[in-house]
């Protein structure tokens, strides 16, 4: 699958600016396996690029060879237009929060903070003026005299990102950070994230397999599969238009239907979908009759239509979400649907399993993939 | 590059170990005749070992008191193994610390202590004829049953480690698992727990009857002509006739033994994660809630403890009783033996000696093994695996044999014996069990640690001074105490390699040897003190090291 081309900053390039991070062709081979194949992304100043995937995808390893902990087995990587292949991990400008915060557990929450700046044997005053910033940016001003495992974690990630701001780096690297917290502390330090993120205004690289976390924070999102950027994009664009099957279905849930173009004129096809159901649908570039493509629809689009018309099925299973209800049908053909609506608007499922069901979607509403390569037909 | 660090411990291991082995190897083959050693190649040695019925006889001793205290051992223990794993909870620290403080009283005050017992006026015979039971005094002494019987005492807590910690690891839930299909505790048992506790049995196996093999002490002074064993023969041929090629062969005689036991029960026993967890065992801190159903096997437990304890409390008491051997109950109480051993300058000289030798060896082990462990966990280079399994070598052999190795190694190079001989010795000897305590630390350290340091600015060398090196200084203490303590009661190998220097043991072991008074009892219990003594303040240092720098890898 040819690598799709890569838009660089929404909107123009303009002349004679340098991005803070650029990737040319950057492969990563671990003897056998290639990790990272041909890797090209150029990230701007000041952006917060999300890079999404799951595990095996190469966002980590992309990660480590910007901090510099792994070089590239090929290809260049520039930060700020300086190359810095063979540069060690400490000569770069470059700071991370790991996954695991890796604080020091022999030394107190002010020390971890000082760390960066009491290498570059700054004075003993200005350390303490700006650990004391850090902390307070943070919401830990106080805790200076604590030890790590004195802290929750929530509190111990916290520190970590004071350690690397307090440095001042041009790129702050975040390897999937947010792991190891419950649900609600998660999202609170989501917000905290982006907080820090406005107010510092550095350029943030963020490693996450949580697609949802991916759309809450990012500028841009660069979803990754199996050593390669698939799609880069802004969040919506990611959500409403992806380039491939395989992004639509990580990001989000998709609803995938198997279907065969039956007719065509210059600008629409005509897709008969399994089960019968025949959907006009508006393309720029329709493929010819035959071809078999797949059709993805949001559950949150698919609603329940009156029996003669859209797709036949029986309903399997019902799931109440609080908020939200999902409609698991299976269609004619065995393939399964999820219709997702408000619990008022589907109303009460119960004794409902087994019935038959009809569903149906809007033309404007759906996208349509080469069944084959899953790309998607414009 | 890498392998920098690693270079002194390599240089030793080599110089040490390798070539005192492959001396001895050496020596076998040649021929000895007329007080000369002349590289004659032959089988001759061995085929004296293995034909000649002086030899044949006193090996299938050996190997006969080696089984039954291996046997007994592991019978023995493995019931009180298990009541410790599975039925103390709350207090299983210090149960388990209970089971070691016996261990780390010097093994000749131990052994002496049966001595008191078993005599002919001794606390059996003295309460078998009180008691009317018998006329004459039982011939305990000097028997093949004395030497199993300490030999299983001094031999016991190893065992009990071994199978504990492989019952330990194994958890509870798969013989929940069993009782949930309907196995009662008996069958859970059989068809579950013991199988999977195998591995430790044959650790235990392992590190009783290896050592058994080499025992020298024991069988010198509880076995008497009867109970000679192999130990025993091979100092006389080394010491008095120096035929170093017949004693070179009956060596590797007996390492092949050994390593046969090693290959046989050894698969599953991974050494370098042993030695760390045993000295680690001592000091990590157990709390749940109490599941204290003492029954039977708890009644069963303190009959144990009771035979770990009762011995060195009998020396104690002799050690204040007015009447000479264990007569008991004792006549009368006196200090004056404590008195008579305190006034004897050889004494202290020999604490002195002991002391300062066990410092130089443990500092200048911890000193060569640090960088070398550190390098070798991290890096490949070449050399690094044969370091390694050099390293296991002087743990699955009678320490005995090291001492023999060396002997060989300064009579060839013509290097006369010293207090540098003996400092040799003793940092060889405790060399690899400090490695494999350091080494199993690095393993567990966390190497995002050093990379958040470097990734902070911090170059390599700041990066170990700042981060690794203060994480590691629990891992070095605790070698170094290890080491320190290991050093202290060595006894065989600085009896091989002394000519005038006297340590502690070697006091012990003149007092016993010559006239057996009663001060002995004196100084064998001053001795136990100063070991709970020392007990305490490892312990202590081992807390507050972690205290400072808690959560830090293998602490």
């Amino acid at each position: 699958m040819a690598q799709p081309d890569l838009p660089t900053a929404t909107g123009s390039s303009r002349a004679g600016h340098v991005p803070d991070l650029q990737l040319r062709e950057v492969t990563k081979r671990f003897s056998e396996v290639v990790a990272l194949d041909q890797v090209s992304l150029d990230i701007e100043r000041g952006e917060f690029v999300t890079l999404l995937g799951p595990s095996g995808c190469g966002k980590t390893t992309t990660l480590r060879i910007v901090a510099g902990f792994e070089a590239q087995t090929a290809g260049a990587v520039s930060i700020r237009g300086e190359r810095v292949d063979g540069v060690p991990p400490y000569r770069r400008n470059v700071n991370t929060v790991f996954q695991s915060y890796a604080l020091f557990p022999h030394l107190s929450v002010f020390d971890n903070v000082a760390f960066g700046l009491r290498v570059k044997a700054l004075p003993g005053a200005e350390v303490r003026r700006t650990v004391g910033q850090a902390l307070d940016q943070v919401r830990l001003g106080g805790f200076d005299r604590r030890r790590p495992h004195q802290l929750s974690g929530g509190q111990q990630q916290r520190v970590a990102l004071a350690r690397a701001l307090v440095n001042q780096p041009a790129i702050l690297l975040l390897d999937e950070p947010l792991g190891a917290l419950d649900l609600k502390l998660r999202k609170e330090m989501q917000l905290e994230l982006k907080r820090v993120h406005r107010e510092v205004g550095i350029t943030f690289i963020y490693v996450t397999h949580d697609q949802e976390e991916a759309l809450t924070m990012s500028d841009r999102i660069a979803v990754m599969d199996a050593g390669r950027v698939v799609q880069l994009g802004s969040p919506r664009e990611i959500y409403e238009q992806p380039h491939t099957t395989f992004v639509a279905n990580f990001v989000g849930v998709s609803n995938l239907v198997p279907g065969d173009i039956r007719d065509r004129t210059a600008r629409s096809a005509i897709i008969e979908l399994a089960g019968g159901w025949r959907l006009a649908k508006a393309l720029q570039r329709p493929p010819s009759a035959g071809q078999k493509v797949l059709v993805a629809v949001r559950p949150e689009k698919v609603r329940v239509a009156s029996p003669e018309r859209g797709l036949h099925g029986r309903l399997e299973d019902f799931v109440y979400l609080g908020s939200r209800v999902t409609l698991v049908v299976r269609l004619t053909g065995d393939r399964l649907l999820h219709v997702e609506d408000s619990a008022t608007q589907l109303g009460n499922g119960a004794g409902r399993i087994g019935e038959a069901v009809s569903v149906e979607w809007d033309e404007a509403d759906c996208l349509v993939f080469d069944a084959a390569r899953g790309e998607r037909i414009e | 590059m890498a392998m920098l660090p690693a270079l002194p411990l390599m240089a030793w291991v080599a110089v040490f170990i390798l070539v005192p082995m492959g001396t001895m190897a050496v020596f076998s083959l040649w021929r000895y005749h007329d007080f000369d050693l002349t590289p004659v190649w032959n089988l001759g040695n061995y085929r004296a070992v293995l034909t000649q019925p002086v030899y044949a006889r006193v090996m299938g001793r050996t190997l006969e008191i080696a089984a039954l205290v291996t046997l007994g051992c592991i019978a023995l223990a493995y019931p009180f193994a298990y009541f410790l794993a599975r039925r103390t909870q709350r207090w299983q620290g210090l149960f388990l610390v209970l089971v070691m403080v016996p261990f780390w009283t010097s093994f000749l005050v131990r052994t002496y202590a049966w001595m008191s017992i078993l005599a002919s006026n001794g606390v059996i015979n003295s309460v078998l004829r009180r008691v009317g039971v018998v006329d004459q005094p039982v011939q305990l002494l000097y028997t093949v049953t004395a030497v199993v019987i300490a030999a299983i005492y001094l031999y016991l807590p190893f065992a009990v480690l071994s199978i504990y910690t492989s019952l330990e690891k194994l958890g509870t839930s798969l013989e929940e698992a069993a009782m949930d299909l309907g196995a009662g505790p008996w069958t859970t048992f059989r068809r579950v727990t013991f199988p999977l506790s195998l591995a430790g049995v044959q650790a235990a196996v392992i590190f009783v009857f290896v050592p058994t093999l080499g025992l020298f002490v024991t069988p010198a002074l509880l076995g008497g002509a009867n109970a000679t064993m192999i130990g025993n023969l091979q100092v006389t041929i080394f010491k008095n006739s120096l035929d170093f090629a017949l004693g070179s062969a009956v060596s590797f005689v007996v390492l092949v033994v050994a390593l046969v036991a090693v290959t046989l029960f050894g698969r599953s026993v991974d050494l370098e994660r042993v030695y760390a967890g045993g000295v680690g065992q001592l000091t990590s801190h157990r709390s749940g809630p109490g599941r204290g159903r003492v029954g039977s096997l708890g009644v069963y437990a303190g009959l144990i403890y009771v035979f770990l304890f009762l011995p060195v409390a009998f020396l104690i008491l002799f050690s204040f009783s007015s009447a000479a051997g264990g007569v008991f109950p004792p006549p009368g109480y006196t200090l004056q033996w404590y008195g008579e051993a305190l006034d004897d300058p050889w004494l202290m000289t020999s604490v002195w000696n002991s002391f300062t030798i066990a410092v130089f060896s443990a500092v200048l082990a911890v000193v060569i093994t640090a960088p070398g462990a550190y390098a070798i966990v991290r890096y490949r280079f070449p050399g690094r695996g044969l370091v390694r399994q050099a390293l296991i070598v002087p743990l699955i052999i009678p320490s005995i044999m090291l001492g023999f190795g060396l002997m060989l190694l300064f009579k060839a190079a013509g290097i006369d014996l010293s207090l540098a001989t003996i400092l040799v010795g003793h940092t060889t000897y405790v060399l690899p069990y400090a490695f494999f305590v350091i080494a199993a630390q690095q393993y567990g350290f966390d190497r995002t640690l050093e990379e958040a340091a470097m990734d902070l600015g911090a170059n390599r060398l700041r990066t170990f001074r700042s981060v690794t090196l203060p994480l590691m200084i629990p891992g070095l203490a605790a070698a170094g105490i290890f080491a320190f303590t290991l050093s202290l009661d060595e006894f065989i190998i600085t009896f091989l390699l002394t000519s005038t220097t006297q340590t502690l043991p070697l006091y012990v072991w003149g007092m016993l040897r010559t006239i057996v008074s009663p001060t002995v009892n004196a100084v064998a219990t001053l001795i136990v003190l100063a070991s709970f003594a020392l007990l305490g303040a490892m312990f202590l240092v081992q807390t507050l090291v972690r205290r400072r720098a808690p959560g830090s890898a293998g602490g």
